[in-house]
């Protein structure tokens, strides 16, 4: 624990840039995760992975590394709850000899809205999900541009094609 | 004047000032951008009620649990060696290859042509730490210890390998220095399940085991290691004596081979799955497995890195990590080496890059 605090008290700059961005990284995440615990689970394992790298507190990196987490833990999230659906299922035709009363996949899957919007940015392009993420957390199209390597005049044409694309997907995840 | 942009429309809606008077003027009176302008707001409204939601994290809260999580992080996430080994002990805990029937011997070589992530949660390693060790099931032996010996040049390691190492022919400049070299003996070790054991481990600690099956009682398992070599370019060790995670990592493994005698595959298999700290998300994964021989499950925690399927020196292998530069590896196997390359402050392309120039 010593040596841990040491890590993150010592003058080296980690401090004050952890305190200044993590709310808007958890922030980011939470636009994929849909999830305030899971957002912040995100920014912890991407501040603990910068941590001992001064080289690697730029901003852009932070920001696309929190959406790229937050996927992934979607991503994650989303084959668990399809194995557990699975288990759930064979244990139910175990207990009830082969008859199944409902379909424990709509029992986990209960928060539909959040669960479609999560599946949506899993099926766009990832440079997509990026752009809503970043875009919806209330970063400016600047900042999208920077943290993205694109030039600002080229967010809205790519924001205007990653909504309607979003649209579609969730359209299609709910109808 | 023209119509407007798609991109500029947009734009608008969310950075007004950074439309014009003219195009302002243009698109109130213009039908068609109009349309477009109506379309594009529909589909902004419902992205952001799609999005919507603040958030008020408590960072000071976070600050303390940060201090945690680095604490609980003192052996580095990304060490392939460990990876590696993980990965191993949980094929050689399982891997056995069913010949059916009981109390038969058998021979099995890994030959892993497959990687599969095992998706290891937070709560799945909580959780077993509370599943029964080794030494409470049976008793392990060593046959002989593994040894290891540094060097500090890559010719006078490659002059005690029995296999041909093989390394980067470039390095990036800024892992280039220091250098070092290890290389690992052959070892081999038998471990001896103990139905007595597992007793005593139940009335000494008040939990319930599954029953041991008779035929696993007495059943030995005889691992025999190859040899190892290790290769870390730019690695530092810090004052407080932790590792520095931005250098690069090359493991080079021959496979291991597994000889038993006594229960089945299915036996071990049922009973190992069916100890307590072991969740029912894990032991499912672990069944859904299969071919073990030609299958290697490796631990990671997927909720927090991407694993995907690649080709790597022209054979199937499994990369973990993503290209944001924060950390990436690749395993695979060729001519009976298992290879680990990871680059802790890489990108996945720059680590396939390096994997794929071994000579």
């Amino acid at each position: 624990m010593v040596a841990a605090t040491t890590l993150i008290d010592r003058d080296d700059g980690f401090e004050r840039f952890f305190l200044d961005e993590y709310a808007r990284v958890v922030s980011i995440a939470y636009r994929v995760t849909r999830d305030a615990a899971e957002a912040e689970d995100v920014a912890q394992e991407v501040f603990a992975r910068t941590a001992r790298s001064p080289r690697l507190r730029a901003k852009g990196l932070l920001y696309t590394a929190a959406v790229h987490s937050a996927l992934n833990l979607v991503r994650a999230k989303q084959r668990r709850t399809a194995r557990e659906a699975r288990r759930l299922r064979l244990e139910r035709a175990l207990e009830q000899g082969g008859g199944g009363q409902s379909d424990p996949q709509q029992v986990l899957e209960r928060r539909m809205d959040v669960q479609a919007v999560r599946t949506a940015l899993l099926r766009l392009p990832q440079r997509d999900a990026e752009l809503l993420a970043l875009r919806y957390s209330g970063m400016p199209y600047r900042e999208i541009a920077s943290t993205l390597n694109l030039d600002a005049a080229q967010i809205g044409t790519r924001l205007a094609r990653a909504e309607r694309a979003l649209k579609k997907e969730i359209d299609r995840e709910t109808h | 004047m023209k119509h407007i942009d798609e991109g500029e429309l947009r734009r608008a809606i969310d950075e007004p000032g950074e439309f014009s008077q003219a195009q302002r003027e243009h698109a109130a009176s213009c039908a068609q951008c109009s349309a477009v302008m109506t379309e594009l707001r529909g589909n902004a409204q419902f992205a952001g009620a799609a999005f919507e939601g603040a958030i008020h994290p408590d960072a000071s809260r976070a600050r303390i649990r940060l201090v945690r999580e680095i604490a609980a992080r003192r052996a580095p996430r990304w060490y392939f060696p460990a990876a590696i080994t993980a990965a191993a002990a949980f094929a050689l805990a399982l891997a056995f290859t069913p010949l059916g029937g009981y109390a038969s011997a058998f021979l099995t070589l890994f030959q892993p042509r497959e990687f599969v992530p095992i998706d290891i949660t937070q709560a799945d390693v909580q959780r077993l730490s509370v599943a029964p060790q080794a030494d409470q099931l049976g008793t392990l032996a060593v046959v002989r210890r593994q040894t290891r010996t540094a060097f500090s040049t890559l010719e006078s390691a490659r002059a005690h390998v029995g296999f041909d190492a093989r390394v980067p022919s470039h390095v990036p400049a800024s892992v280039a220095s220091p250098r070092s070299f290890t290389v690992a003996t052959p070892g081999e070790y038998v471990y001896t399940f103990s139905a007595a054991k597992a007793r005593a481990f139940e009335s000494r600690s008040h939990r319930r085991l599954p029953p041991m099956p008779s035929d696993l009682n007495g059943t030995t398992v005889r691992v025999r290691i190859g040899q190892a070599f290790v290769a870390q370019y730019g690695t530092r060790r810090k004052a407080n004596d932790e590792d520095e995670h931005e250098g690069l990592t090359l493991v080079e493994m021959q496979l291991p081979a597994v000889t038993s005698r006594g229960a089945s595959f299915q036996e071990l298999e049922r009973y190992m799955l069916a100890l307590p700290g072991i969740s029912p998300d894990l032991a499912l994964q672990l069944r859904a497995l299969g071919d073990l021989q030609n299958r290697m499950p490796v631990p990671v925690n997927i909720s927090k890195q991407s694993a995907q399927s690649v080709t790597v020196d022209g054979v199937q292998g499994l990369a973990i990590g993503d290209n944001t530069g924060l950390g990436a590896g690749v395993m695979w196997q060729k001519g009976g080496i298992v290879y680990g390359l990871m680059g802790g402050a890489m990108t996945m392309d720059q680590v396939l890059a390096l994997a794929n120039d071994l000579h």
